[in-house]
């Protein structure tokens, strides 16, 4: 410790050289928190909305293809079902010209209560949605876009049936970015009947398992029940239901890992050179200082010290700076057109990533050129100097 | 008088690590940021080239994309008959009813992905000139037959002309291959669509239509007729447009990389002016002897820029061929990069084309000049008594 002013001095003697490997450093780490958030955003949605006891089943054809609606009272009637409920698809726009701007799907007011009671929907919603054939339960992310307050009257014109439906909002779902608006089933096939036709299938079937240690053999269970069925289903965790939705950025995930890659070489390149610069015009120093006695070990120490320093510094100011940015982009409109990847939040784990990849940046990029300098006899450097 | 070139490029190499880690920094630059503008162009390429003008796309009105839209049969019948659509040699109008489907498939490693299924009748090759069938024939109505794209031939592994392709509840025999010279459509398989709305169990057998306007006829006006028809709720835009709205993505990832190549040409920058800072200052006195021979402040200025120029141009060099060599296994190795364009996975090219390596050339000739336009200050007003002294 009582070398610390020894190596702020030693920083301090070419300020120009000092500000601009900060600089370009923290940057860089910046940079590489910024591109960390995009697969953590994924990693996130996973984990945030993903429940280990909730099923989803959808048809194996795929997850446009509808199920009978059949299968949900099959499944229901399974040991160890606690709740059932069924996603229909209704591509809803209150607005034609300005095409589907958030999901509709028609579902059960049981089910809605029944599978997703982790969902912060306050219950007198949940009751008025159970209550109100025409009531609609919409998401925080699409209340705030479309402006709608609780009670709000809104026509909802399907772009998947030849119809429409006069909604009355009457409860949100607090989910941050939450955009799902749902109506009930009951009030879609009523108005499926009213044209001669019916709802006699669905989109996605939704299970909650008592609890999660049954869920694995309730999918083979399930997967088995179909199988010779008119229609043979996937059984999937809600995590590996929304993986498989999301499956589609996996390839754009690796490209960013490889940026990533890609950046953080570089910042290894800025900060050792920039080291090799300050230890290799410092050797008469050095030799002089040997040549009175410090010892090699506490002048490698000093050395590596300084590196170290100046990486932690750029460090935490690329933290801040990526802090920013992210902060930035969150409040922009540019997140909502990203999902999932738009989360755009730098978290405990990046934060802590990129501090240690700082600091082992500045550990390393000293050590060699500090070895390097300390390990020639102290004589030979001093002849070498001019 | 100007200095030489070779006084630039002398002090490179009289300090090789250096230079070359510096020139690296640059050349890592280029690399990510090639490789993410390949990307956009690529997707772009894909989505925004793909459809013609003459073609209008008819959807339910509402509906951003086939996946979510529905035509019955009789809006088909009477759009038929509407003025202002081309016709076939034989009289009939150059109309194409279709049914976008979006079943999963898996790719030869065990993923799903969901893929464009287009339940289409042969009138559909007419009105989509820019689809030819590279191999094979045109599938027959009602005969069980399949075309598919040369994209999803590979991406799905499907095999060829005479391979049986399942998906959705039914198999297929495939009897065509067909190009459309790179565009949205070489992703896509196209079946009978009657068959393809049974197999969905899909009450109306149309997503949409597709329908070539009359050369002498305005896109526009048979668009406006079909948006005012009082018995259906259609809306129909041209083909371009549509696509031009499903590359939405193109535009986010824009922005990402125009914010990653201004932070990461920043750091290069700054990289770059500290060795430039360096190497001023360990020959302060060979330039303080050129300016006291007489050599003017410009042609020190200029020779420290070009150093930084040629600098940084061999970085580019470095990177921008690595950039064509990366992509192209990063293409080979993700068969494409997948992006999910209305429900269905878009396989899209990564290659790193020559406006790409443009755009990465500016951004490099902008960090030689940031870079290296303090040193260079510093370096030319150096005073030569003083430097000669100090340096001694």
């Amino acid at each position: 410790m009582k070398y610390l002013p020894l190596v702020l001095r030693n920083l301090g003697r070419n300020p120009t050289r000092t500000l601009l490997t900060v600089a370009a450093v923290a940057l860089a780490i910046a940079l590489i928190a910024l591109l960390r958030t995009l697969p953590d955003g994924m990693q996130r949605m996973l984990n945030e909305f993903a429940s280990n006891t909730r099923i989803g089943v959808f048809s194996e054809a795929g997850m446009s293809y509808p199920l009978p609606y059949a299968h949900l009272r099959k499944v229901a009637a399974l040991e160890g079902v606690e709740a059932v409920a069924s996603w229909t698809w209704v591509g809803g726009t209150h607005d034609p010209d300005r095409g589907v701007r958030f999901p509709s799907f028609a579902i059960e007011a049981e089910g809605l209560a029944g599978v997703w009671p982790d969902w912060a929907i306050r219950p007198e919603a949940r009751a008025d949605f159970a209550r109100h054939r025409n009531g609609a339960i919409v998401g925080v992310a699409t209340m705030t876009r479309e402006g709608w307050q609780v009670g709000d009257l809104v026509t909802l014109v399907s772009t998947a049936l030849p119809l429409s439906l006069e909604l009355q909002i009457v409860g949100t779902i607090d989910q941050p970015g939450m955009p799902l608006l749902f109506v009930r089933r009951e009030y879609l096939d009523q108005a499926l009947q009213a044209q001669g036709s019916s709802l006699d299938w669905a989109g996605t079937l939704w299970i909650r398992a008592r609890d999660p240690l049954v869920v694995p053999a309730l999918q083979r269970e399930i997967e088995a029940l179909f199988r010779h069925s008119e229609a043979s289903a996937v059984a999937q965790t809600e995590k590996g239901y929304l993986g498989r939705v999301f499956g589609f950025l996996e390839d754009f995930l690796t490209l960013i890992l490889v940026v990533t890659a890609l950046v953080a070489v570089c910042v290894v390149f800025i900060a050792s050179n920039t080291a090799s610069l300050a230890i290799r015009e410092r050797g008469g120093e050095l030799a002089v200082l040997r040549a009175i006695g410090f010892p090699r070990r506490t002048l490698l120490g000093l050395l590596v010290a300084e590196t170290t320093l100046l990486a932690a510094v750029a460090g935490v100011l690329g933290v801040g700076v990526a802090l920013g940015l992210t902060g930035v982009l969150r409040a922009s409109s540019f997140a909502t057109r990203f999902p999932p990847l738009g989360a755009f939040t730098v978290d405990g784990e990046i934060v802590l990533a990129s501090l240690g990849l700082a600091l082992g940046l500045g550990v390393v990029t000293g050590l060699a050129p500090a070895v390097q300098a300390i390990r020639r006899a102290p004589a030979q450097m001093l002849r070498e100097l001019d | 008088m100007p200095l030489p070139l070779r006084y630039s490029t002398a002090h490179l190499r009289s300090s090789p690590g250096r230079s070359v880690a510096t020139a690296a920094v640059v050349a890592l630059v280029v690399l990510a940021t090639a490789l993410f503008t390949g990307l956009v162009s690529g997707l772009e390429r894909t989505l925004v080239a793909t459809g013609s003008e003459r073609n209008l796309v008819v959807l339910r009105k509402g509906a951003s994309n086939d996946g979510g839209s529905l035509v019955t049969l009789e809006d088909y019948r009477r759009l038929r008959l509407l003025p202002g659509i081309a016709r076939d040699a034989a009289g009939d109008p150059l109309v194409s009813p279709e049914l976008v489907v979006e079943p999963s498939f898996a790719r030869p490693d065990g993923r799903r992905e969901n893929v464009l299924v287009r339940g289409v009748q042969p009138v559909a090759l007419a009105v989509h000139d820019e689809v030819r069938l590279s191999r094979g024939r045109m599938l027959r109505p009602s005969a069980g037959e399949a075309v598919v794209g040369r994209g999803a031939l590979e991406r799905y592994g499907l095999g060829g002309i005479g391979s049986t392709v399942r998906f959705g509840r039914g198999a297929w025999r495939i009897v065509g291959v067909f190009e459309s010279g790179g565009t949205a459509f070489e992703s896509e398989v196209w079946v009978d669509a009657r068959e393809l709305a049974n197999d969905t169990r899909r009450p109306q057998p149309y997503s949409g239509l597709r329908i070539r306007v009359a050369p002498d006829a305005d896109p526009a006006l048979l668009a406006r007729r079909i948006a005012d028809d009082p018995q259906a709720v259609l809306q129909a835009e041209p083909e371009t447009d549509y696509y031009e709205d499903q590359a939405e993505v193109a535009d986010a990832l824009r922005v990402i990389v125009v914010g990653l190549a201004l932070l990461a040409g920043t750091a290069a920058a700054f990289g770059a002016a500290n060795t430039l800072y360096a190497s001023v200052h360990a020959r302060r006195r060979e330039i303080g002897t050129l300016r006291a021979l007489g050599f003017p402040r410009a042609a020190i200025r200029r020779a420290v820029l070009t150093e930084s120029l040629v600098l940084c141009l061999a970085g580019f060099a470095v990177g921008a061929s690595a950039s064509v060599g990366v992509s192209a296994l990063l293409d080979r190795w993700l068969t494409g990069v997948a992006f999910e364009v209305a429900f269905a996975t878009q396989s899209v090219a990564l290659e790193v084309g020559v406006r790409d390596l443009a755009l990465s050339l500016g951004i490099v000739v902008a960090i030689a000049l940031l870079g290296g336009f303090f040193p260079a200050r510093r370096a030319a007003r150096l005073i030569p008594a003083e430097a000669l002294r100090r340096a001694a």
